[in-house]
């Protein structure tokens, strides 16, 4: 013993004898003709083991060291689910156990690059969480009263397919609404709903960044910002975004290169944050004066005629703005430029100063700091200033004219629409916008509301402007998350305005606990969804998959459904929605059970392998053929690495020409502004002739 | 260019404050990667907000341990269990760990733990298992912006050679002579000193509430005047705890008894009180002695994690460790003590003279050693005392004196009684004597000056100010006799327990 407790270690790792064999260093790697993962160590270390082993990748155990204890593990790709960045996750599944053992990030992830925060490795606690909802349970005693009884998965469908295919076949269409908080993927749910016909999608998001939203989108038809970070001069944050929010991880990574290269880093905080830590310059104002401070800066860019001019006339529409609110003016770009310079003038450093709290002579410092930016000017805000505060959307909304003033949209350094960052894919059936309107959750009194009003649900039901017959959330813990959760609690036991309500949820929740039905849902390693986010000037599609579900099939077994592989009768939400919906039309006479019918296998159930197979090998360009070099299918492609980057550097898609086949039927106002009766795209950056501001659909 | 094959490997980290955004990925990682329980960290991400607003910060140190050099705990360990690797790592083997924690006593980083579900201590090791296979650390690995960077110092080409050579890197507690191999750039003064920043009130961190908490528990941050004059306050850290607990308070009194029972008959004897034949000398002395050595080896064993592997300090011995050297004393001492017992009891003076000569180094070594077991716990600057030896040879003539007291009564002769209260009245004067200079002479650091001030004035002075008082009045042990017993043991006890947690009361990280 001891020997061994003197024992050398003279020699470099990859010369050791287990090194000889399965090494991820430089050396063995590139010897052996596989994948060297360079890390942040800029070392002979590799960050992951080779791809070429990820079927079997012999590690030696933590807990049995100093002894070499080996293990077999079998690496299977996924998407974290604990916040919307969506970063990738890679599942060491133990070969003999078959249990996940941890889970790091995926280097073959575009957006995450093989990085995570504390929550992806931690999604190992909810997965082996004692708490969990493991089988389907049912109400036993009266709402919200806690008595629960275990029932099978076909009790709870065909209850539930039921009570839909009655409702939907008395046209109570809107009284079948689906929740949702963190949808978790792209359009899978919405599609559901459209194929039984109902507009019944509802969101968190009134409740969280549509003000932030409504800020870009009166800007430029998109609303979410894409910030280049990486390689921006000067990057302009609304509260903290290196250490929470959309899309942390990815934009932490992109934001701490841009420092190292000089960046300027700006936040605009009122809390210390860690990203208020970071800051060159950090700006605490009042809360709610961030608005006052953007306009101060965007008025000492025109002021000082520090602005991109030549973007400004060709992209803004200013002619519209002088006819309609400057008539009897000529209609020229100067006549403009002296109009904005009036229009601005009263904001002030001074006028800024008073409303903020801060010192004149900061904000003109941070004022020149960001005139230095030019084009390379990224910046970001999403909910905090503009959720927290009455016309918070102005936030945005004055942020993104800073960039516009600039001439920094879709630069390189600057902030993209989003929608050109992302990539939705088109699967296999889609079907027709429902032709109902859900007064719930967009109300007639409301038109310009950017989301739905998900908060006023309850109150809308008490006022009796309806009722639900069923109700569903996902992800979403109403009573928890409403400011007004007494409201909610009232709503979901009273069953005369929620019939049956049915949490569909991996753990319990305050809103669960008044459910009628609680349907156990699978983590982010235990489901499968499809995502896309703008975290850089580029496209990529990422696949969530049960994770010993892929282990399994790749060791050659069959699974044909979650449950078989996941913890208890823990299922997902993709198959448990084509089951469901088969049961509400078993014989297809409603038209619902073509969207979930197999293509290849007509009259039996679309399968989710066959479901992401079409997906990946119809709509997203370039898989097929980067699969095809691996020799294996797109899907089978995308279970083994999880993510597939579609496009770098697209730049500025305004600036292309739109195709002939996009403006057929269009109609030219004097201003220059193209109508077309031309259908949209599936995704705008899903089709490279997309070349507009656009909204992406819905 | 690339080290050749037969420079050795240095191992090494930076750890990049001015990148880190402390989002705690490195602990979760960490804990995943070495299944680490609930409740303990072998990596966490401490805060400290640093100024007054606006101009103010928080400011992060990934903490964790320094794999140091001259590293305290494998100097410490008695059984090799943490041992430190040629190329630079300080690794561990938990099958041969005793639970002994004298390498927490050590760390002056609280860089160890026990871990709750093996009972042996770990900490970080580098992810020595993963290097093996050519990877990074798992805290490496996931970190979002690269601030956790790992390297060969001897080698020219790696990041971390790079910037430890180049830049302006700092290491914790240099001080300590640990030579660590974790270096910090862009660290903040009020993080990298455990006593720089303030103490939140009411133990309220960011996150966390450590208000309720039990015996032994350490928090962070300065309790009073912290040792930066910039406005820090202390916003993240874990719980932290004493290593060593009441067991080893009442082992330093038991041991002072078993060493002293013996001691003073033989001083007596040598000063001629007594005679060779004296019942007080040939079983009353050696029968306290063993009793309370029992006693001794009892709670030693007792307060290991894995008691059964105690016999470990023998047969895996590291000589370096005053755990190793203290037991094999104790152990020596005992077998001269049945030694003299069997040649008392058997009537052979000659044994008792012969081995007489044996046992008074031996008690005065059984006594004195734990000084060098403290001093050996490099953390703990209350016990770098050049003067604990002495007092703790004192306190055993003090032990000693009283214990044999009661049994001089019983069975005489007198001047057994008068040299018995003699000596427990001078031991006791010199006891309170370097008491009083031990807390009336300013301490040549912070973290020794805050453990006397736990003592005298924080969570210990209820022990260590009528310990003090009642062997201040058993000074007068000729005057009042046996009364001046439970004074003298019970105050002696106190007087351990005070200074023995005092001495671990002090935050390290």
């Amino acid at each position: 013993m001891r020997e061994r407790a003197r024992q050398p270690a003279r020699r470099r790792p990859e010369l050791a004898e287990l090194g000889a064999r399965v090494s991820a260093a430089r050396a063995g790697a590139e010897a052996r003709g596989e994948t060297f993962y360079p890390g942040a160590s800029r070392v002979h270390l590799g960050a992951f083991p080779p791809r070429e082993r990820w079927d079997d990748w012999v590690e030696l155990s933590s807990r049995a060291w100093p002894a070499r204890e080996e293990h077999h593990y079998m690496l299977v790709p996924t998407t974290c689910f604990n916040c919307e960045s969506a970063c990738g996750l890679l599942a060491y599944v133990d070969r003999d156990t078959r249990q996940v053992r941890k889970f790091e990030g995926n280097p073959e992830h575009p957006g995450s690059r093989g990085r995570n925060c504390a929550k992806g490795p931690a999604t190992l606690n909810q997965v082996t969480d004692p708490d969990r909802v493991l089988y389907p349970l049912r109400r036993a005693g009266r709402r919200g009263e806690g008595s629960w009884e275990r029932i099978t998965w076909d009790e709870a469908l065909d209850a539930i397919a039921a009570r839909l295919r009655r409702a939907l076949q008395e046209k109570r269409h809107n009284e079948i609404m689906v929740h949702l908080g963190r949808p978790g993927e792209d359009g899978y749910t919405e599609r559901v709903l459209a194929s039984w016909g109902v507009d019944g999608h509802n969101s968190h998001t009134n409740v969280c960044s549509s003000g932030g939203r409504a800020g870009f989108q009166f800007w430029m038809g998109i609303d979410r910002p894409s910030p280049d970070h990486a390689h921006a001069k000067v990057i302009y944050l609304i509260s903290s975004h290196l250490e929470t929010g959309h899309y942390f991880n990815p934009h932490a990574q992109r934001i701490t290169e841009a420092r190292e290269k000089g960046a300027k880093l700006i936040v605009l905080d009122t809390r210390l944050s860690n990203t208020a830590t970071h800051a060159d310059y950090w700006l605490s104002p009042q809360p709610g004066s961030e608005a006052a401070i953007n306009l101060a800066v965007a008025n000492h860019l025109i002021q000082t005629g520090r602005y991109d001019a030549e973007f400004v006339r060709r992209w803004w529409n200013w002619q519209d703005y002088l006819t309609e609110c400057r008539p009897g003016l000529p209609v020229t770009f100067e006549t403009f430029q002296r109009e904005l310079a009036g229009l601005y003038a009263e904001f002030t450093f001074g006028y800024a100063a008073a409303e903020s709290g801060l010192d004149a002579a900061v904000i003109a410092e941070v004022a020149d700091v960001v005139a230095s930016a030019g084009t390379r000017f990224s910046c970001h805000s999403w909910r905090s200033a503009a959720a927290g505060n009455l016309g918070g959307w102005q936030v945005s909304r004055t942020l993104f004219l800073i960039a516009a003033l600039l001439g920094a949209v879709a630069t390189e350094g600057g902030t993209f629409p989003n929608a050109w960052n992302k990539f939705v894919p088109r699967p296999i059936h889609v079907p027709p916008h429902p032709g109902v309107w859900q007064d719930l959750s967009w109300p007639e009194e409301f038109p310009l509301a950017q989301n739905e009003l998900s908060f006023l649900l309850p109150h809308f039901l008490k006022d009796g402007r309806g009722r639900l017959d069923t109700y569903f959330t996902r992800v979403y813990n109403p009573v928890w998350t409403n400011p007004d959760g007494l409201s909610w609690m009232e709503m979901l036991t009273d069953e005369q305005k929620v019939g049956c309500f049915i949490a569909l949820t991996p753990t319990w929740n305050e809103s669960a606990y008044f459910a009628d039905y609680v349907l156990p849902m699978g983590h982010g390693s235990e489901r499968h969804d499809t995502h896309s986010y703008e975290q850089y000037d580029g496209q990529w599609v990422g696949f969530r998959q049960p994770v010993l579900r892929a282990a399994r099939e790749r060791l050659g077994e069959q699974i044909t459904d979650t449950r078989q592989v996941n913890p208890g009768e823990v299922w997902e939400e993709n198959e448990w929605w084509i089951e469901l919906s088969w049961r509400i039309d078993p014989d297809g006479s409603m038209g619902i059970r073509q969207y979930h019918e197999s293509r290849a296998r007509p009259g039996e159930k679309l399968t989710v392998d066959e479901y992401y197979g079409w997906m990946f090998g119809h709509s997203v360009p370039g898989l097929p053929e980067r699969a095809a070099a691996e020799g294996l299918t797109p899907l089978a492609w995308m279970r083994r690495y999880g993510a597939f980057e579609i496009a770098r550097a697209g730049g500025a898609q305004h600036e292309c020409e739109v195709p002939a086949s996009e403006l057929s039927g269009t109609a030219v106002t004097p201003a220059g502004r193209v109508y077309t009766t031309a259908a949209a795209p599936a995704s705008p950056s899903g089709s490279p002739s997309s070349k507009s501001f656009s909204s992406p659909p819905a | 260019m690339s080290a050749p094959d037969d420079i050795l490997q240095r191992w090494a980290k930076v750890l990049d404050q001015d990148k880190c955004i402390g989002c705690h990925a490195c602990t979760t990682a960490c804990k995943s990667e070495n299944e680490v329980p609930l409740g303990v960290t072998r990596t966490y991400v401490k805060s400290v907000e640093v100024g007054i607003f606006p101009q103010v910060r928080r400011a992060f140190q990934v903490t964790r341990c320094n794999q140091c050099a001259d590293a305290p705990c494998v100097a410490a360990c008695p059984t090799q269990a943490m041992y430190r690797r040629e190329d630079g790592i300080v690794d561990f083997d938990k099958s041969v760990c005793i639970g002994c924690k004298a390498c927490i006593a050590a760390c002056p980083y609280d860089a160890i733990f026990i871990n709750p579900e093996d009972n042996s201590a770990e900490k970080c090791n580098l992810c020595a298992h993963r290097l093996e296979v050519g990877l990074e650390p798992a805290c490496v690995t996931v970190c979002p912006t690269g601030a956790i960077l790992v390297g060969d110092l001897n080698d020219p080409a790696s990041k971390v050679a790079e910037i430890v050579h180049r830049e302006a890197v700092t290491v914790r507690r240099p001080e300590k002579g640990t030579r660590p191999g974790v270096f910090y750039k862009g660290a903040h003064q009020a993080t990298l000193d455990p006593l720089a920043a303030r103490r939140p009130d009411g133990g309220l961190y960011a996150w966390a509430s450590q208000g309720q908490t039990g015996p032994g528990h350490v928090a962070a941050g300065h309790p009073g005047q912290p040792s930066s004059s910039a406005a820090a306050l202390l916003s993240y850290d874990i719980p932290h705890h004493a290593p060593w607990g009441w067991r080893v308070s009442l082992y330093t009194w038991t041991k002072g008894l078993a060493a002293g029972g013996l001691l003073v008959p033989l001083i007596l004897l040598l000063a001629g009180r007594i005679p060779w034949a004296s019942p007080l000398g040939r079983w009353a002395g050696p029968g306290l002695a063993l009793v309370f050595l029992a006693a001794t080896g009892v709670l030693l064993i007792w307060d290991l994690r894995h008691p059964k592997r105690f016999y470990l300090i023998f047969t895996r011995h590291h000589w370096r460790s005053w755990l190793v050297r203290g037991s094999f004393i104790i152990g020596a001492y005992g077998a001269a003590v049945v030694g003299y017992l069997a040649g008392s009891l058997a009537g052979s003076v000659a044994t008792q003279q012969v081995t007489a000569a044996f046992l008074i180094p031996l008690a005065l070594a059984t006594a004195c050693y734990t000084a060098y077991l403290f001093a050996q716990a490099k953390a703990r600057d209350l016990w770098q005392s050049p003067l604990l030896a002495a007092h703790l040879a004192v306190q055993a003539v003090l032990a000693g004196a009283a214990g044999l007291l009661p049994f001089a009564l019983w069975l005489g002769p007198r001047p057994a009684v008068t040299g018995a209260e003699a000596l427990l009245a001078a031991a006791a004067a010199a006891h309170v004597l370097l008491a009083c200079g031990e807390i009336s002479v300013a301490h040549p650091t912070e973290h020794a000056h805050l453990a006397a001030a736990a003592m005298t004035r924080g969570r210990y002075a209820r022990f260590f100010w009528p310990g003090l008082a009642a062997v201040a009045v058993s000074v007068a042990a000729p005057w009042i006799g046996v009364a001046a017993v439970p004074l003298a043991v019970g105050g002696l006890l106190a007087h351990e327990h005070a200074y023995v947690q005092a001495g671990q009361s002090v935050p390290l990280s």
